[in-house]
């Protein structure tokens, strides 16, 4: 009788499962699941404030990606992102209010030519002065353009904020209700973070992640091995930029609204703080980063008087957080999550030792 | 535009250059003794300044000039605090994680202050020993007029600064902050107490940038964003001026303000002046920058492979 | 300054440029070449892959059934063994687990085991407790024994009466004819299948690399009719000319007119005291340096000549020329497998979006270029480190990454910036033999600089001295040695000690 026993070996659907792409797929599921809950039962669970709570916290990991990737791969900063992501969104106000007839496409295409244009600048900027003192530029390039967002009145409403009243697309185009036009939006912005999400990863693994890295080490070898400076600090910089720029678009097209006071350095911070709590390499890292820092207080604590009414104990905590992670733990949550896992078999190795012996 | 303009206007940046010179001698004593730079300066300086108001609202019949000393003090110990407690742990840290640290103090800082000095809107009224003369005088046969404050702003500002000079120059400690500026380890070597050093530094910065807010806040409305802008542009001025010295980023201190207050005049700029100070500013600044990438007074040093 | 010296050169400047815009397209050319040819192999071996998971997916499904008959219609004694197989592994774990307890407890009870349970060194069990183990020991076993005898009695129990049997036999044997009927029907299929797009894509492939190589040689015969009009020629079996090459910082200077000639296919050697400007002569070649005057001239593995100053410092890995650092220059966050990549860095070709869509061509092009990574590794000697970040690892292991690394980027000149330094006598015989082999298996022109006498006399084929900047000799290790001014300067003369340095 031949070995005729069922082999499991090579089994494809426990291969499929352990890509990280599952993962990434899992997360989407889950906050669709909650839209389409909260669809069923009429917005009783979750609630819309809470479901906005994801869509911001949504909105900006597509902006915590491209930093990460700029800060994880080239190891470049850039506290410019806030005055991107509200340029990306003043510029869909503006073109929506006042040219009505323009088709969304157009302007994402535009909001991301700008971006890349700008990032090109910050990119050149970047190649002649250093790390550091790059950080001090971009800082003062966030305080411009938050001044430009309070003071031209005529681009973008000054401190009174700018509004748009239709959701683009689903109720401009297929004059869907308020309500059921932003539930629809929601469950795009997740097929489109979940999809940015895996294009990213692609693009980290990539030759380009590859060589970013590189430059980030050893400028000497990367050059030496072929690696153009220029070309990929620019890189970086576009990337960053145009994510940015989207996520602005994005915000707009959900919330309908913005305020110059929402595109300080705090939200530059506030991203800086994601992606280093997250794990500055790690995309679900920045994720969750996002999630802790955006949207504890809008999705959990609201319900908690004491955090609803002094918001700054949030924000203290994640400025002792932001500390705490760059001098113990510089791989964020991600290595947290490995010493965890680390430590947990560390420890299951030492009581199955003190149980059972030595196994020979 | 005339030349009394001209000179009016130079005049009148001179309270702002002073400001601006004490924040930067502030920022480039932390930097070049600690390799960091400290986004947290604008909130130590404005932290400074509330304690002055709330020491000078809480007890009335305190002199103001003592009020400013108390408020010196209240930031001259956080400086002292942040660099003990933080910087110091972090020391092995690259100068960019370092400066992540400061960034997540600023992030505290800018959230708590608010909640401790939560009465600061009733104490701002002006006037409290609040000079608003105007002076006038002639310069090379032309009137020009200053402000009493701005006049002892500046006075204030550069006797101070002639005194850290001079206490760099011909004291012990001023030895030690140039050694440790140097080179840290060679100076730890050499017997120099580099941790006093660098916490006097951070504390003699936050003292000296408080006087900053002091003049910038006089006669305003406080708010936590009172040196916000300050800040930024006094991180310019250092970068301008170059990192690589201590009188250096003086240069930056004065060509900022300058440049500001041209680019604002509306005789030469049109009556929209106001709304594009800012960014012209910055972008004469930034190509500055850009064309003297180590500071105008920098060097460049070239990495051996 | 530098962007004369092709005109120099060549005479006319069109022709320069003329020929650059050649060479990029030849470079192009070549790699496209490259990858093509590796993709047939692979596509081969991923439709061969595929083929078989095919058939065995098929397969499994298709033993499902068949294994229950089997089980009915073999002989008791086999069923039970097939029982007892699969049963087996769990209750021996069972066991084992049930056996170490004990162990450990009588330990414990005897007290000779330390606070984390481990056994004190050389302390052991005392007689009664080991009769008690292998009690448990013979009780287990027994265990087995007794259930090999139940499951033995079950099968015996149900096997199938005679007719039963025959009919069983005869659906089992229809079954399993009917599963090696489908097996092969669809083995032919997907053969058949994969037959038609191996060839259409092999030809595909082929076809283009017919039109590039059609096109690669009009490129390069139009290079070397070029060539026919410089001005001045280099030799066949020069490789590098360096023609009163200078480097000033400022005042210093570091190279001061410094001309010589590497052969093509020899080990060459640069030698010189401390500060010699050794590593600016390196720096300048490969253009990290600008130099402030003078001529380089490489011959590139086609043939062609190239005045090196100008190219920047990221073109000059694609004309063939790698260098080594002095203090390694690896990539710490990545594994040594994914440093060597970064060497083979200008043999991608794949665009921004394919690799933000991780598009068939890309994964080949990377599963191409890693087959090429793991021979390089397996080359040198470090193929079982391949996954692991270069962080702690011994000094000798990142100077071979580093020389592995040159070899990823197929290098035409491979230049080697003190190879020898921190090694153990050891690893710098080791790392002799690996040169060796290089410029054998290879045809590589080695270039390096040392300060280990005995590694340079005894690989080098021709040497140059260098002090302050300026050429003291030139020639074979026996005339270096044997140079006046060479000894004076580096190696001292025999009855003056080695303190006679300058």
């Amino acid at each position: 009788m031949e070995n005729s026993v069922l082999t499991t070996r090579n089994n494809p659907v426990k291969k499929a499962l352990r890509h990280p792409f599952s993962g990434f797929i899992s997360i989407g599921a889950a906050l669709l699941a909650l839209q389409i809950i909260a669809m069923a039962n009429g917005g009783k669970w979750p609630l819309s404030s809470t479901l906005n709570g994801f869509a911001q916290v949504m909105i900006f990991a597509i902006v915590g990606y491209g930093f990460s990737f700029l800060l994880g791969y080239a190891g470049l900063a850039s506290l410019g992102t806030a005055g991107f992501v509200g340029l990306g969104a003043y510029l869909t106000a503006y073109v929506l209010k006042h040219y009505p007839g323009v088709p969304y496409i157009a302007i994402l295409l535009g909001v991301l030519a700008v971006s890349l244009i700008l990032g090109l600048v910050v990119g050149f900027i970047s190649l002649r002065i250093e790390g550091i003192f790059l950080a001090i530029v971009t800082l003062g390039l966030s305080e411009i353009f938050y001044q430009i967002f309070n003071n031209w009145i005529d681009f973008t409403n000054g401190p009174n904020g700018a509004s748009v009243t239709k959701t683009p697309i689903f109720q401009t185009i297929l004059g869907m209700g308020t309500t059921d036009s932003r539930r629809a939006f929601f469950i795009l912005l997740v097929v489109i973070t979940v999809g940015l999400l895996m294009l990213t990863y692609n693009l980290g693994r990539s030759r380009t992640g590859r060589a970013m890295l590189a430059m980030k080490n050893s400028t000497s070898a990367a050059q030496a091995m072929g690696i153009s400076l220029l070309r990929y600090r620019l890189l970086a910089f576009l990337i960053s930029t145009a994510y940015a720029g989207f996520a602005g678009v994005l915000f707009m097209s959900y919330f309908k609204y913005a305020a110059p006071q929402g595109y300080t350095i705090m939200l530059s911070l506030n991203i800086l703080a994601a992606v280093l709590i997250g794990g500055s390499r790690s995309l679900v890292g920045t994720f969750l980063g996002t999630f802790i820092v955006f949207g504890t207080n809008t999705i959990f604590l609201q319900d908690i008087a004491l955090f609803r009414d002094n918001p700054w104990i949030i924000n203290v905590t994640i400025g002792i957080v932001i500390i705490l992670v760059v001098m113990f733990y510089r791989g964020g949550l991600v290595q947290l999550a490995q010493n965890t896992k680390q430590t947990f078999n560390n420890l299951l190795n030492g009581w199955r030792m003190y149980r059972y012996g030595e196994d020979d | 535009m005339s030349i009394q303009a001209i000179l009016q206007t130079i005049i009148n940046s001179l309270p702002t250059i002073g400001r601006y010179a004490l924040v930067t001698m502030g920022i480039v004593l932390i930097f070049r003794t600690t390799a960091t730079t400290n986004f947290a300066q604008g909130l130590i300086a404005t932290f400074g300044t509330f304690t002055i108001s709330w020491a000078a609202y809480t007890y009335t019949d305190l002199n103001l000039w003592i009020c400013l000393l108390i408020g010196m003090a209240a930031a001259f110990l956080l400086g002292m605090f942040v660099d003990v407690a933080l910087i110091r742990t972090a020391r092995h840290i690259t100068p960019a994680g370092k400066q992540m640290i400061t960034m997540g103090v600023m992030m505290i800082l800018v959230n708590v202050i608010p909640v401790v000095f939560r009465d600061i809107t009733l104490w701002n009224k002006p006037g409290k020993g609040f000079n608003a003369d105007i002076v006038s005088f002639t310069l090379f046969g032309m009137p020009m007029n200053i402000t009493y404050m701005g006049l002892l702003s500046f006075s204030l500002a550069v006797g101070l600064l002639a005194a850290v000079f001079a206490a760099l120059k011909f004291t012990k400690w001023g030895l030690g902050v140039r050694a440790t500026a140097a080179n840290e380890t060679v100076a730890q070597m050499l017997g120099v107490n580099t941790r006093v050093i660098t916490a006097f530094s951070w504390a003699l910065a936050g003292a000296l940038a408080t006087v900053g807010g002091f003049f910038t806040g006089a006669g305003t409305a406080l708010n936590v964003t009172l040196m916000g802008n300050t800040q930024v542009f006094g991180f310019l001025a250092c970068v301008l001026g170059g990192f690589g010295s201590f009188p250096a980023p003086i240069l930056g201190a004065i060509i900022i303000p300058l440049v500001y207050n041209f680019a604002g005049n509306p005789a030469l700029m049109g009556p929209d002046a106001g709304m594009w100070q800012n960014m012209i500013t910055f972008i004469v600044v930034l190509l500055l920058i850009l064309i003297f990438p180590n500071g105008l007074l920098g060097r460049k040093y070239v990495k051996k492979v | 300054m530098a962007k004369t010296t092709d005109t120099r050169y060549f005479g006319d400047p069109r022709e320069a440029r003329k020929r650059r815009r050649l060479f990029e397209r030849i470079e192009r050319l070549e790699a496209e070449i490259q990858i093509a040819a590796g993709s047939i192999d692979l596509r081969r071996r991923l439709l061969a892959e595929d083929v078989d998971k095919q058939l065995e997916r098929l397969d499994n499904r298709l033993k499902k059934p068949l294994y229950q008959q089997e089980m009915a219609l073999a002989t008791a004694e086999e069923a039970a063994a097939e029982q007892l197989r699969l049963k087996l592994p769990g209750i021996q774990k069972k066991q084992r687990l049930a056996y170490r307890k004990k162990r450990q407890d009588l330990r414990r009870q005897e007290r000779l085991l330390d606070a984390r349970g481990r056994l004190l060194p050389e302390k052991a069990l005392s007689a009664s407790s080991q009769a008690a183990l292998d009690q448990l020991e013979a009780a287990q076993q027994q265990e087995i024994k007794d259930l090999e005898t139940r499951l033995l009695q079950q099968a015996k129990a149900s096997r199938l009466g005679p007719e039963q049997h025959q009919a069983a036999l005869a659906r089992y044997e229809a079954g399993m004819a009917d599963k090696e009927k489908r097996l092969k029907e669809l083995a032919g299929r997907l053969n058949r299948q994969q037959e038609a797009r191996m060839t259409a894509f092999t030809n595909k492939q082929q076809e283009k690399i017919r039109r590039f190589e059609s096109s690669l040689k009009g490129y390069q015969e139009a290079l070397l009719k070029s060539e026919q009009t410089a001005q001045h020629h280099l030799p066949e079996d020069i490789v590098l000319r360096l023609e009163g090459l200078s480097m000033a910082f400022g005042g210093l200077k570091a190279v001061d007119n410094l001309s010589f000639d590497v052969k093509k296919g020899e080990i060459f050697g640069l030698i010189g005291p401390n500060g010699a400007g050794k590593t600016t002569v390196f720096n300048c070649i490969t253009q990290f340096y600008k130099p402030t005057a003078g001529d380089i001239y490489y011959r590139t593995h086609e043939g062609n000549v190239l005045s090196l100053n100008n190219y920047d410092v990221h073109q000059i890995i694609r004309k063939g020329i790698v260098r080594t650092f002095q203090n390694v220059e690896l990539i710490y966050e990545l594994t040594i497998l994914e440093n060597l990549l970064i060497a083979a860095h200008s043999k991608y070709h794949g665009s921004f979006f394919s690799q933000l869509m991780n598009t068939r061509r890309v994964r080949e092009e990377e599963m191409v270029l890693r087959n090429q990574a793991m021979e390089v590794l397996s080359y040198c000697g470090l193929a079982h480190l391949k996954d692991i970040p270069p962080l702690g690892l011994p000094y000798g292991i990142l100077k071979r990454v580093e020389l592995a690394r040159t070899l990823m980027a197929g290098a035409n000149l491979i230049i080697l910036d003190e190879p020898a330094a921190g090694l153990n006598e050891q690893e710098t015989i080791e790392l002799t033999q690996l040169i060796r082999k290089i410029q054998k298996d290879f045809g590589a022109t080695i270039f390096l600089v040392e300060h280990n006498m005995g590694l340079v006399m005894d690989l080098c084929d021709h040497i140059c001295a260098i002090s302050f900047g300026k050429k003291l000799a030139y020639g074979t290790p026996r005339e270096i040695q044997n140079d006046k001014l060479v000894q004076e300067a580096y190696l001292g003369t025999s009855d003056e000690s080695e303190l006679e340095v300058i």
